[in-house]
């Protein structure tokens, strides 16, 4: 056993890193919310430099054909610089759907597009009386709605053919698919298995979003409570500023070996990888709320502020904690694993 | 990234589970804070010597097997899962052991291990004093240079198993003239001589499990000084630092408790059932995410890496899980959970979780290691 990250999923989530740095992902992310998609549009295509979109993608249609410990990695870095776009659902959700073994060569073309970055899809969940939310519809040149028994597919809807909803994080730019929308590109019948696939890459892959997020707010508030002084002392001297800050580290670091592990389940397909996609969305939740909400009180009235970066983060995790299956949602399905004798350990097999 | 088990670490786990099946008592154990008990608990540990199943990650030499950490916390998993009785010896063989191999000389080693490993010496810890608690450094408890060694006088308190053992190590005043932190040495002392007195102390849950020492003029050969005189602090604080993280409180022990927890919901009335699934479903998880954490650590030194102030986060977290864990069992014993014999002792593990935030450094001091070493905040409280 050796739950070290690999040498590759080190290099991969640093390459993404210094990209993000190099691009200016905040500043990204604040013309994104603002309407303008250009600097985030650039971003994307300056990360698929690195392979990054088609890294789930096999190799057979241009892809790395890695998995999702490499690809949490690279997607805490997103979360981390609050990158924006549909990075969950294009990187993660959409490749395990469309690559999945049971579709064989179905979907080759969409997949050889989306590795070699050309298209850009999102995705969301729908049932009968639920129309399918997309993430950054109008950055996606691929729409797909994922329902338990089917998947439906929309290519380019025309301006005017989505209803934009606003999210808490405005960064996020949801839109529904309009009355004036055209019709399906495709529409077939999804193997059980390819949608739980999708969904556990979605949980995963928002779980890694989350925790860059919350590793973020810790390194701002940290940075914040060396330089921030009152009664004449930094106030990261103050045993309830330290003490606040590293209850919300622990979280945090317990919430990581949890997703790797999670990921390695997905990534083999164990029995019990749905289950353990929703533990680490879970804990990466609540490890994140607590890492953002004591950054806001350690920064207090400035970190309230629309314009502090923590702005970005805390939104973000706001938002994300019920995308790709709820809090509630998993525990329920922890619950019932649980209830129906399921015993082994989180990532193993047995 | 690898989760399975290697052959041989699987080889060594289905040794260890066949063995602790054959072996394991029946019924437990009387309590190791009882006379009787602490004998029972003694020969326990004779029999896990015999086996080479005591000390499984010491060196061959000193009764181990060269057990690799991985190795070490597989034993614990099941150790625990097959309801072995506690560790009397876990003061000398998690505390004392480490810091011998690591700062120990050889004639040392050699007198001290073996007979720790099979029980022969059970040892006791002394590091607080009434007025050395969280801030260790201020001890006052004093050792004078004599001819050929030491004297000890002062006193310590709160000396885990000290009400039973044959042995005591702690940190002792060797230089008054130096401050604090320095000028302490580190040292091994005999529990049954005229010049120490022993006193146990009633705990919160009514057992003796520690007990207050005073000594007087309690002579030590140079031979049990662990490193050097007046280098105390840095010998007691890299055990604990490099090892107690890992060692002190393994996962093994919670992924049993969290098993039983399971286990008790499970036959729950409904009603119960879907009123305490949220606090089972997150106690589970806490020692899933427990035993990932500590895996990776063991995985991180394995490669050369090092430990330091991660040890901290372990004791938060274990602290924590282990009162989520037994809260969430009394909210499922209902109306019974104050009966001290209700399912299977959750009350006294209560009580006794109730100690975790307080032992082995409170969990305020924990959080100020956190804070300025892993986040580099400033120092001070």
């Amino acid at each position: 056993m050796d739950l070290q990250p690999s040498p590759e999923q080190q290099a991969l989530a640093e390459t993404t890193h210094q990209a993000l740095i190099d691009q200016d992902a905040p500043g990204a992310a604040r013309r994104w919310a603002a309407g303008d998609l250009g600097p985030g549009q650039k971003l994307w295509t300056v990360l698929a430099g690195t392979g990054l979109p088609g890294l789930l993608v096999p190799d057979r249609f241009g892809g790395l054909g890695l998995g999702l410990p490499e690809l949490t990695a690279c997607l805490t870095e997103i979360g981390h610089h609050a990158a924006p776009g549909p990075w969950v659902e294009s990187v993660a959700v959409v490749p395990a759907l469309l690559g999945h073994p049971s579709t064989g060569d179905r979907y080759a073309e969409m997949l050889t597009r989306l590795a070699a970055g050309e298209t850009v899809a999102t995705a969301a969940t729908a049932g009968p009386d639920q129309p399918p939310l997309f993430p950054d519809a109008e950055a996606a040149d691929l729409l797909v709605a994922i329902e338990p028994d089917r998947v439906t597919g929309y290519r380019s809807p025309p301006a005017g053919s989505l209803t934009p909803a606003r999210s808490v994080d405005p960064v996020r730019r949801l839109a529904r698919l309009s009355d004036r929308a055209p019709a399906p590109a495709w529409q077939h019948p999804a193997e059980p298995a390819a949608v739980a696939a999708a969904r556990a890459a979605g949980a995963l892959g928002t779980a890694a979003v989350l925790l860059g997020c919350g590793r973020a707010a810790i390194e701002a508030a940290t940075e914040h409570a060396k330089t921030r002084h009152q009664f004449g002392r930094p106030i990261g001297g103050f045993q309830a500023v330290k003490h606040r800050l590293a209850d919300a580290l622990t979280e945090l670091a317990f919430a990581e070996p949890v997703l790797h592990a999670a990921a390695v389940a997905a990534d083999r397909a164990l029995p019990e990888a749905g289950r353990d996609a929703a533990a680490a969305k879970l804990v990466a939740a609540d490890a994140a709320r607590a890492a953002v909400t004591a950054a806001l009180q350690v920064h207090g009235a400035i970190g309230y502020t629309d314009e502090h970066p923590l702005s970005l983060w805390l939104r973000r995790v706001t938002a994300l904690r019920t995308a790709w299956g709820t809090p509630e949602a998993h525990r329920e399905l922890i619950g019932a694993a649980l209830a129906a004798g399921s015993s082994s350990h989180i990532g193993q097999g047995r | 990234m690898d989760l399975e088990l290697t052959a041989a670490e699987r080889a060594f786990q289905a040794e260890v589970r066949d063995w602790l099946a054959g072996n394991v008592p029946a019924e437990p154990l009387p309590s190791m804070d009882t006379e009787a008990g602490f004998e029972a608990h003694r020969r326990w540990e004779a029999k896990l010597y015999s086996a080479r199943l005591s000390v499984v990650d010491w060196p061959e030499a000193y009764g181990g097997r060269g057990a690799s950490l991985i190795e070490w916390l597989l034993f614990e998993e099941e150790y625990y899962r097959a309801g072995a009785p506690g560790r009397v010896s876990q003061n000398g063989i998690f505390l004392l052991g480490p810091t011998l191999l690591r700062f120990g000389t050889e004639a040392q080693r050699a007198r001290v291990l073996p007979a720790m490993a099979s029980g022969e010496q059970i040892w006791a810890q002394a590091w607080s004093e009434p007025e050395a608690g969280s801030d260790l450094a201020a001890v006052r408890s004093r050792a004078d240079r004599v001819a050929g060694g030491w004297r000890l006088t002062g006193q310590k308190t709160w000396s885990s198993r000290a009400a039973f053992a044959d042995r005591g190590f702690g940190l002792f005043r060797s230089d008054p003239a130096e401050p604090r932190h320095r000028g302490l040495s580190y040292l091994m002392f005999p529990l049954r001589d005229d010049r120490i007195t022993v006193r146990p102390i009633r705990q919160l849950d009514g057992t003796t499990g520690f007990a207050e020492l005073f000594f007087d003029g309690l002579f030590v050969p140079d031979q049990d000084v662990i490193g050097e005189p007046g280098n105390g602090w840095r010998v007691a604080m890299s055990a604990t630092e490099h090892e107690r993280g890992l060692t002190l409180r393994s996962p093994g022990r919670f992924l049993a408790t969290a098993g039983r927890l399971v286990e008790v919901w499970r036959a729950a009335p409904a009603e119960l059932r879907a009123a305490t699934r949220d606090r089972v479903v997150d106690g589970w998880l806490a020692a899933q995410a427990y035993r990932l954490f500590t895996y990776a650590a063991a995985s991180r030194l394995a490669a050369g890496g090092q430990l330091g102030a991660e040890a901290s986060l372990n004791k938060l977290y274990w602290s924590r899980l282990d009162l989520m864990l037994h809260e969430t069992a009394l909210a499922l014993l209902g109306e019974r959970a104050e009966l001290l014999e209700s399912g299977a002792s959750w009350p006294a593990g209560y009580l006794f979780a109730l100690a975790g935030p307080i032992y082995a450094g409170t969990n305020e001091i924990q959080r100020d290691l956190v804070a300025e070493r892993l986040l580099g905040l400033p120092r001070g409280r």
